[in-house]
């Protein structure tokens, strides 16, 4: 086992990848020279040489492209945006390049490319450096959409991630980055979770709580307030998005008939908000209330702190929606 | 009024006759790929006003049959081609039969993307067809990353001939592509086919500069602007071309100045003739590639006449036994429309 | 207009802090900035000022209670009827909303200073939800998808739900209500079917039940009544204890010996069968009392030590025992003489056999004894009666050879078996638990 940040955990499984199979290769800005601006392709340029490790121009477009081309002729593309944020300006790559490959030829041409960044708010990104759109992905057909929320799912994650064989969009919470370190298995193991299972990671008898990524640490720390209180949450890490497991929610919906979704992006037309179609379509019978979100407000990250505070989810907002939930 | 000067490179001839070493057997089948395209797209149109095609738009490229042939006649069979919508001899030239290309016009079952698409959005990687979406532009872009790949595989001599209409050339990912393409010195081959209409808008109107190989300086990269109504004038800048990428010298722009004769697509056959004057129409109709290749075969003396029959007869009855074979093809199931969205081979996920 | 004292962010990342004592009194004055309460906190202990001048007039938040950042500890009754801002020093100034216009005056005139705009508040982070209406439009309480699948699953009518407590927001029955309910309802005595065991906890919600077909050779019978309040009864039991048996074996010749020379005058004199079970239950009993730990029951994070001893005594129903167990309870059997237990024990296995035993008479239990030696059992590994902590198994009397004295000698010798929740109990606890079980009935002194 290696104790590593979020951050180094994802570094680990590309260069990993990068060793096992010489079809892999990324393409980003200053991922080569500089080694991200993140750090996460550090060391990367060095090792895999500049056919494998490309400093692209300012071009989301095309550096989707290059990753979705070079696809459709038999490599495996992994295509850093710098902020996921700048992911639409190559949308059309993503949903109607790579979205269709497959479907357009039969099932004969597959695209497997990631296309990761990092995303997410908390830390004064403001507008274009903070978003949380995955709900376009999850909505187009032909893309997987994923979102860990602890290292050893980063890690496992991209491992197959890279080894799928769809375009997958890979969210990496920045706020997660440096701040959240967790034990990952040794590179001997060759360790990947599976695209499309969710992870308990808090056992609960009151309200299931769905939610991903940053988020889910948000819910652990209202769970260990409201544990206090009397009142059991179980946390559900989704892990992945799209495949969505609606074996593991469901399941906990009918211990506890219970649900809160916790998501960062804004509210209408969320993740959430499928989910909870989701649940009300197929377990109806079993909620012993309505389904509740918490999420962003319908705008964009502002700068100003008060502002940040005001539009972002917050762990007071889980813990006043799950003392509702449990007193309902 | 559409551009009709031509232009040589650098203001000069191309140095290199190339067609001067073509055999009797190859003009003959030049001729013969100018005719196929030409009865492919009549036989298109005939079926629609007839009928036998219900559903779908052709988009006819009468009068564009030189840019196609003469593109891909001095290809090797391991280059890639990634055509576009009014390419689709090109599907046929590099290796599909007729039959593939009918039946994903007709939308069935045994159609290349079984159904799932119509005309020009398929391909077939192992022929070395780029599939292309109506995102024009995008296929530049795409192309730098099929060229990445051969990189990765050792093999920078593979040349990829990409599509695009003049209209295209003002998207971003033409744009991103070609600059990309130039900065890593990709073997990308960028055919313009400036037919002066995209749609109902002028050339004037998408292009700023005298032509539009003026936007290869942009790039860096050598640019021609060549009459593409001449077979032979395409195929020999084609020639150059390759030799250029394969040398590693990076992509080449090449521009092919013809027309659009008929409107944007058979549904667009009237307001084509409201939206452009007359004249220019007829114009160009006296340019048509065809006969003029036909005038230049009989005055090198190799031809008789009879050899060169308009149209080759057994040309006709293939075209049309593959539009048979279509219509008498099955439709796809319903439930098919859900296949291939995922591919799951690799077992990583639920 | 009372002032309400409120519990700040003593440091980054400090949620909540513990009141350790009230410097101030209900009903003493109080001035501004002066200490009044001293909290602690994980990393520090200090002492609050009052917010504003006037009387403490309560107190909500009691010494020792612990309290979270922003909970309001006591009210002050202020003095004057303006009204004092909030505790907390207002974080952010009143912010300008849209800049005013910018009069141009010159370089000599008097620029106005911009009016500070008070923006709205915010509304409170509480996420909109459907209109809490807990009663229908006609009155009638809202019974939720899953109380009334409940409800529909146990033939529970819409008059009987009516009639159920609930927890909920206006007081509707909640799931958790409808669950308590059945358990204790299934304890109801009805006519036919008998009561189940006490004191049964809240079932495991099970899926809704997918109708089987049956194939040949099978036949179908609904998992119903005791069966099924047995079954969730012992999978709770199972699921929460932490459950390890361990094994003593007990020479019993002095036992069997009393047995055989004294039933007859026993039941002449005292009208009572004499079984080995009082002897056991005596003597679990008085064990008890010198091991209370067994005797206890963990609730929550809680353990309830219990110095008195309801000895529930197994009781196995049908012929053979097809239809179901019931534990009936001999209370206080700690100062029960063995006659009394004896007496008492036959009574309620005749009435628990009989079905006209009340509820009361299968509560309450603290420990449970049980008796598979009654029908051959060699050795077993019993389930605890859930919330106890253990429960002891007695089993069949099989004569043996033993070493007495380094001499072999031949011997009724009985097997105990006692699982035990380990996460109350460590084994040494339990084995001299046994010990001393081991050491009475050997050495047996009932009649001391």
């Amino acid at each position: 086992m290696r104790e590593v940040t979020f951050l180094e955990a994802i570094r680990l499984a590309m260069w990993e990848e990068m060793e096992r199979d010489p079809n892999v290769f990324i393409i980003g800005e200053d991922i080569g020279r500089m080694g991200g601006a993140f750090g996460v392709t550090t060391g990367f340029l060095e090792r895999f040489g500049p056919d494998r490790v490309i400093d692209a121009p300012i071009s989301e477009t095309a550096i989707i492209a290059v990753a979705v081309g070079a696809a459709a002729a038999g490599k495996r593309g992994i295509a850093e945006m710098q902020f996921i944020d700048f992911i639409s300006y190559g949308f059309d790559q993503v949903v109607n390049v790579a979205g269709t490959w497959l479907y357009r030829s039969g099932g004969k041409t597959p695209i497997p490319i990631v296309v990761r960044g990092p995303s997410g708010g908390y830390v004064g990104g403001s507008l274009y450096h903070s978003q949380q759109f995955e709900a376009w992905f999850f909505h187009t057909p032909g893309v997987k959409v994923v979102q860990p929320a602890f290292p050893d799912d980063a890690y496992g994650l991209m491992k197959a991630a890279i080894r799928d064989n769809n375009p997958v969009v890979f969210y990496e919470h920045k706020y997660l980055y440096r701040r959240i370190k967790g034990p990952i298995p040794d590179a001997s193991e060759d360790y990947i979770v599976r695209l499309g299972e969710a992870r308990i990671r808090r056992y609960g008898s009151d309200i299931t709580v769905v939610t991903y990524g940053a988020m889910v640490h948000f819910a652990l720390e209202a769970a260990q307030r409201l544990e206090k209180e009397g009142i059991s949450l179980e946390v559900i890490d989704l892990r992945t998005i799209k495949p969505l497991d609606m074996e593991t929610i469901l399941e906990s919906v009918r211990k506890t008939s219970k649900v809160l979704i916790v998501y960062e992006a804004p509210k209408t037309g969320g993740v959430g908000a499928e989910i909870s179609a989701r649940i009300t379509e197929q377990a109806f019978e079993w909620l012993d209330a309505p389904i509740m979100r918490v999420a962003a407000k319908d705008a964009f990250v502002p700068f100003a702190e008060p502002l940040e505070k005001f539009v972002l989810p917050s762990v007071d907002d889980i813990v006043f929606a799950a003392r509702e939930l449990a007193a309902y | 009024m559409g551009s009709t000067r031509t232009r040589r490179k650098n203001g000069q001839q191309t140095a290199i006759a190339y067609h001067e070493r073509l055999e009797k057997s190859d003009l003959l089948e030049i001729y013969r790929r100018l005719w196929f395209a030409r009865i492919f797209d009549e036989a298109l149109y005939d079926a629609k006003k007839k009928g036998r095609l219900r559903r779908g738009n052709v988009y006819g490229s009468r009068g564009q049959e030189a840019i196609q042939v003469g593109t891909t006649y001095p290809l090797r069979p391991d280059d890639f081609v990634s055509p576009i919508h009014r390419d689709m001899p090109v599907f046929v030239f590099r290796g599909m039969t007729p039959e593939q290309v009918m039946c994903q016009i007709w939308g069935k079952a045994n159609a290349p993307t079984r159904g799932k698409d119509s005309w020009s959005h398929m391909g077939d990687m192992s022929l070395g067809i780029v599939h292309s979406t109506s995102m024009l532009g995008s296929t530049i872009a795409v192309a730098c990353g099929v060229l990445w790949a051969q990189r990765l595989d050792g093999r920078r001599d593979r040349v990829l001939v990409a599509y695009t209409g003049e209209g295209a050339t003002a998207t971003g990912p033409f744009h991103e592509g070609l600059n990309f393409a130039a900065v890593h010195k990709l073997p990308l081959i960028v055919v313009v086919e400036n037919n002066q209409y995209a749609y109902s808008t002028p050339v004037e109107l998408e292009v700023p500069t005298e032509t539009v190989a003026d936007r290869a300086k942009g790039y860096g990269i050598p640019g021609y602007c060549i009459d593409g109504n001449d077979v032979l004038e395409v195929y020999d800048t084609t020639c150059a071309a390759l030799e250029h990428a394969r040398a590693g010298n990076g992509p080449v722009l090449i521009e092919c100045v013809t027309y659009r004769l008929q409107g944007h697509a058979d549904h667009d056959e009237t307001r084509a003739r409201q939206y452009r004057p007359v004249e220019e129409i007829e114009m160009w109709e006296k340019r048509d590639p065809l006969p003029r290749y036909r005038q230049y075969l009989l005055k090198t003396g190799l031809f008789s006449e009879d050899e060169l029959p308009e149209p080759p007869p057994d040309i006709v009855a293939r075209i049309q036994k593959a539009i048979e074979y279509a219509i008498n093809s099955p439709d796809p199931e319903p439930h098919t429309a859900l296949e291939d969205i995922y591919d799951e081979s690799a077992g990583v996920s639920r | 207009m009372a002032v309400a004292v409120i519990m700040p962010e003593l440091g980054e990342s400090i949620v909540e802090g513990t009141i350790v004592r009230w410097l101030k009194q209900e009903g003493d004055s109080v001035q501004e900035d002066e200490p009044i309460v001293e909290i602690m906190t994980d990393k520090v202990n200090t002492e609050l000022p009052a917010p504003a001048s006037g009387v403490l007039q309560k107190i909500l938040a009691p010494a020792n209670t612990t309290v979270k950042v922003g909970q309001e500890l006591a009210l002050i009754a202020t003095a004057s009827e303006s009204a004092a801002a909030t505790a907390e020093p207002s974080a952010a100034p009143a912010s300008v909303s849209t800049p005013p216009p910018v009069e141009a005056v010159g370089f000599y005139g008097g620029g106005e200073e911009p009016v500070p705009v008070a923006t709205p508040p915010p509304a409170p982070a509480t996420p909109t939800r459907s209109d809490g209406q807990t009663r229908t439009a006609t009155g009638q309480p809202f019974i939720s998808p899953v109380v009334s699948k409940i409800a529909r699953e146990h033939g529970i009518s819409h008059e009987e739900l009516l009639t159920i407590p609930g927890t909920g927001v206006g007081g509707r029955v909640t799931r958790k209500d409808i669950e308590a309910y059945i358990a204790q309802r299934k304890v109801v005595p009805k006519p036919a079917p008998a009561p189940a065991p006490a004191p049964a906890p809240q079932p495991v919600a099970a899926p809704a039940p997918q109708p089987v077909t049956p194939r040949e050779g099978e036949e179908i019978i609904p998992l119903v009544g005791m069966r099924k309040a047995i079954a969730e009864h012992l999978t709770k039991s199972y699921q929460t204890a932490v459950h390890v048996t361990t094994v003593i074996q007990v020479d019993v010749s002095k036992l069997v010996e009393f047995r055989e020379r004294n039933k007859e005058s026993f039941q002449q004199q005292y009208g009572v069968r004499l079984t080995y079970t009082p002897f056991f239950v005596k003597a679990c009993a008085d064990a008890l009392l010198e091991f209370p730990m067994m005797n206890a029951t963990l609730q929550d994070d809680q353990i309830i030590v219990r110095h008195y001893v309801h000895m529930g005594v197994a009781v196995a129903l049908g012929e053979q025992g097809e239809e179901g167990l019931i534990v009936p309870v001999i209370r206080d059997a700690h100062k029960k003489s063995l006659i009394d237990i004896a007496r008492e024990l036959e009574d309620i296995a005749k009435r628990a056999r009989n079905k006209s035993i009340s509820v009361a008479e299968v509560q309450g239990a603290t420990f449970t004894l049980t008796n598979p030696g009654s029908y051959g059992a060699l050795i077993g590994t019993p389930i605890i009666n859930h919330p106890q902590t253990a429960i002891l198994g007695t089993y069949a009397i099989v004569k043996q050879p033993i070493v007495v004295n380094d001499m072999i000698a031949i011997r009724p010798m009985m097997n105990l078996c006692l699982s035990y929740d380990h996460r109350l109990i460590d084994g040494m606890y339990a084995g001299r638990f046994l010990q001393r079980i081991k050491r009475a009935i050997e050495s047996f002194e009932f009649f001391k």
